[in-house]
């Protein structure tokens, strides 16, 4: 392959992953019913070759699949490659956020769930290559065991750069544009494979559940609808948490009730975090970190300095520095020694003013 | 269950300003811990003096400005540590109270406090007390000299005096290298300070490019322009280890605070910061001319920043823009 991931200057975090729990542990289920949603009057095909391209199409849409990942329908996705030439399949199984392991677990939990489901992609597509990408740097070496190095005849590729890892290959898959390419999360086609061969319709999505304050870390397939408290009744808790957050840990919100909390389809992970008292004593001191893990090589310090200073004269100088540029990756307030919410600060200034420049 | 609500990001790496300030407290201190071996008890009162100082300007400051006064704020004891450490054994205590006064009241908290001073508060308070008390700061004493009482007396000049009237320092190397001459109390003792600057390399609490391009530059200029009769990489040794190099650069030069940003803007400011170090000390009529060299330096960080962020500004956007165009011809190749 051609393109190059692992340069030299990429800016970004590096930080322990702590995904050992969750991908050791089995992945249980949760069904508010005894058993899954079956697609009414659904043929259950055994072979894949008793079905054709277009009747695959059909039945992701009977099927209401959704990809967990951007919230599109997968049948208008796979729908958008047909009569394209040379088409990657890209597999997203890229958890780059500590903890969370929803989309890395399909490979090990999952393995022929998910290998019957590219099958079924390809030849949806009439793709010819298929890469499943995931991440393991970072990783203890109990994890890095477990991840073959290619499932069936599908190779992984084990991303080797620092955190934002899945906006970056984004990004880089757009630049090297010979051969078009789609992505498609890992979770989806485990739930393609489902409706042909089983004809179960899509109304669980797979749901880490984890943090410092989890007893009993585990990945939980759960159905879509469910409150927040019963899947962390499940894991119980070994201390008591000051934070529920919803999502991943650096870009996941927290939230304030569990009991009115619902599960939705891109959830991606609850985590309980208990942390201690941290000490915002500082201000600013000028040190430089956050504009060496910049991924968008913006100059966080200064836009943070001339958000909060709220004169007309800084707000022409916000423009020069190029707030709309940020992606929101949470770098930035991450390794701030002083714990200022730098990142915060910019994605509401940035909400504020959305409409400012575009008409 | 209900809980609070916090803003993302949820964890936090473990690196904070007080994890780096006490590395720098630490190595100071085994500096001074040094140096009483070398100088005698009396390293301790200066110590004891300047720190008191230090912290008192601090606290009454605070509450002159009525500001609250932050317990957890220890930049001051660094400002007033470092400043003892550059004092000779024999000096008056009420030299290194007013340079600390000087430090923390006229430098460091007119401009905001901490984070937010121009220049250097340890650079301002000796750059003040050189000016006004020019006899007393340049008389060293030879170390372990306060063994022997009758030689108590024997005041010498420092190897900074040496170079800076066109001689060559006579001690020998290793005599130089583990601080064996007269000098300030906490700035000879060039191995200690090495495995000080390399502590803190590792730690990360100082950056490698910004020490590496400093020396750097300094060498090169002490090569082709020598001050002395020594030449060539005679001349670049005198300058790095006879001279108070090694401490400026470790303690001074690399403070956060007072330091461009952008990893090339740092590296501008190196290279600046060795040249402007070797023209005041060809220029200066001070033997210990870095501190009037930091302050200069110090006055062009804003400038430097400003510079490389308009560079990097425009490389940004025109990245952008040829992003932007590719999507867009796509979009109209594809409908």
């Amino acid at each position: 392959m051609r393109i190059k991931p692992f340069s030299f200057n990429i800016r970004g975090v590096n930080m322990a992953q702590l995904k050992e729990d969750t991908l050791l542990n089995k992945t249980t289920l949760m069904l508010s019913n005894v058993d899954f949603k079956k697609i009414p009057n659904a043929k259950i095909y055994n072979n894949i070759d008793e079905i054709s391209d277009k009747e695959i199409l059909k039945r992701a849409e009977e099927a209401k699949i959704f990809d967990e990942r951007d919230e599109y329908l997968l049948s208008e996705k796979l729908n958008a490659c047909i009569g394209k030439k040379n088409i990657i399949l890209l597999i997203d199984a890229i958890d780059d956020e500590p903890y969370i392991t929803s989309q890395m677990c399909t490979i090990v939990h999952y393995k022929e769930k998910l290998i019957k489901g590219i099958e079924l992609a390809l030849k949806a597509t009439g793709a010819q290559k298929c890469i499943i990408e995931t991440y393991l740097k970072n990783s203890s070496n109990e994890v890095k065991k477990i991840f073959p190095r290619k499932i069936s005849k599908y190779p992984i590729l084990a991303l080797n750069t620092k955190y934002p890892a899945d906006i970056r290959m984004k990004k880089l898959w757009y630049d090297y544009r010979d051969n078009r390419y789609i992505y498609i999360g890992a979770c989806s086609l485990v739930h393609l494979a489902r409706a042909v061969y089983q004809g179960i319709e899509h109304k669980t999505t797979i749901i880490t559940v984890a943090g410092n304050a989890v007893k009993h870390p585990q990945n939980i397939e759960a159905e879509i609808g469910l409150p927040v408290s019963d899947l962390l009744e499940r894991t119980g808790f070994s201390v008591k948490p000051t934070r529920i957050i919803l999502g991943g840990s650096l870009t996941g919100e927290a939230i304030r009730d569990i009991d009115s909390q619902k599960i939705k389809i891109s959830t991606q992970g609850i985590l309980a975090i208990h942390e201690k008292e941290i000490h915002k004593d500082y201000g600013c001191i000028r040190c430089g970190k956050c504009i060496d893990v910049c991924p968008s090589r913006l100059n966080p310090m200064q836009l943070y300095k001339n958000i909060i200073s709220r004169d007309d004269e800084t707000n022409r100088e916000i423009d020069k520095l190029d707030s709309k540029m940020c992606v929101s990756c949470m770098c930035c307030s991450y390794v701030c020694p002083s714990k200022i919410n730098i990142a915060e600060t910019i994605l509401l200034y940035n909400r504020r003013n959305r409409f400012k420049n575009e008409v | 269950m209900k809980f609070e609500i916090h803003s993302a990001p949820h964890i936090r790496s473990s690196n904070s300003n007080i994890k780096m300030l006490l590395d720098v407290i630490v190595m100071l201190f085994i500096l001074y811990a040094v140096s009483v071996y070398y100088y005698g008890i009396k390293t301790i009162y200066i110590l004891l003096v300047s720190v008191a100082s230090g912290v008192a300007t601090h606290i009454v400051t605070s509450l002159l400005l009525n500001k609250k006064v932050n317990p957890r704020d220890y930049s001051s004891i660094v400002t007033s540590m470092i400043i003892g450490l550059l004092m000779p054994i024999d000096i008056p205590f009420h030299i290194i109270v007013l340079a600390n006064i000087f430090a923390i009241f006229v430098a460091k908290y007119p401009f905001g406090g901490t984070g937010q001073n121009v220049f250097n508060p340890a650079a301002c308070g000796l750059a003040m007390v050189i000016i006004t008390f020019s006899t007393e700061i340049f008389q060293y004493r030879d170390p372990f000299t306060y063994y022997n009482i009758q030689q108590t007396n024997v005041i010498h000049k420092s190897l900074a005096y040496n170079m800076s009237v066109g001689g060559i320092p006579q001690n020998t190397i290793s005599d130089i290298l583990i601080g064996n001459v007269p000098s300030a109390i906490g700035v000879s003792h060039i191995y200690l300070l090495i495995a000080c600057m390399l502590y803190l390399i590792v730690r990360k609490d100082i950056r490698i490019r910004q020490i590496f391009f400093t020396l750097l530059s300094l060498s090169i200029f002490a090569y082709f322009f020598p001050r002395t009769n020594a030449t060539g990489l005679k001349s670049v040794f005198y300058e790095v280890c006879a001279m108070p190099t090694i401490f400026f650069m470790t303690f001074l030069l690399t403070d956060p605070v007072t330091t461009p940003v952008r990893g090339t803007a740092m590296d501008i400011y190196a290279v600046l910061s060795g040249i402007v170090i070797m023209l005041f000390r060809h220029f200066s009529v001070f033997e210990i001319s870095e501190p009037f060299a930091i302050l200069v330096l110090n006055f062009m960080v804003p400038c430097i920043d400003s510079v490389v962020e308009n560079i990097h500004t425009k490389r940004r956007r025109r990245s952008f823009a040829k992003r932007q165009n590719q999507r867009q011809r796509d979009f109209i190749k594809n409908n």
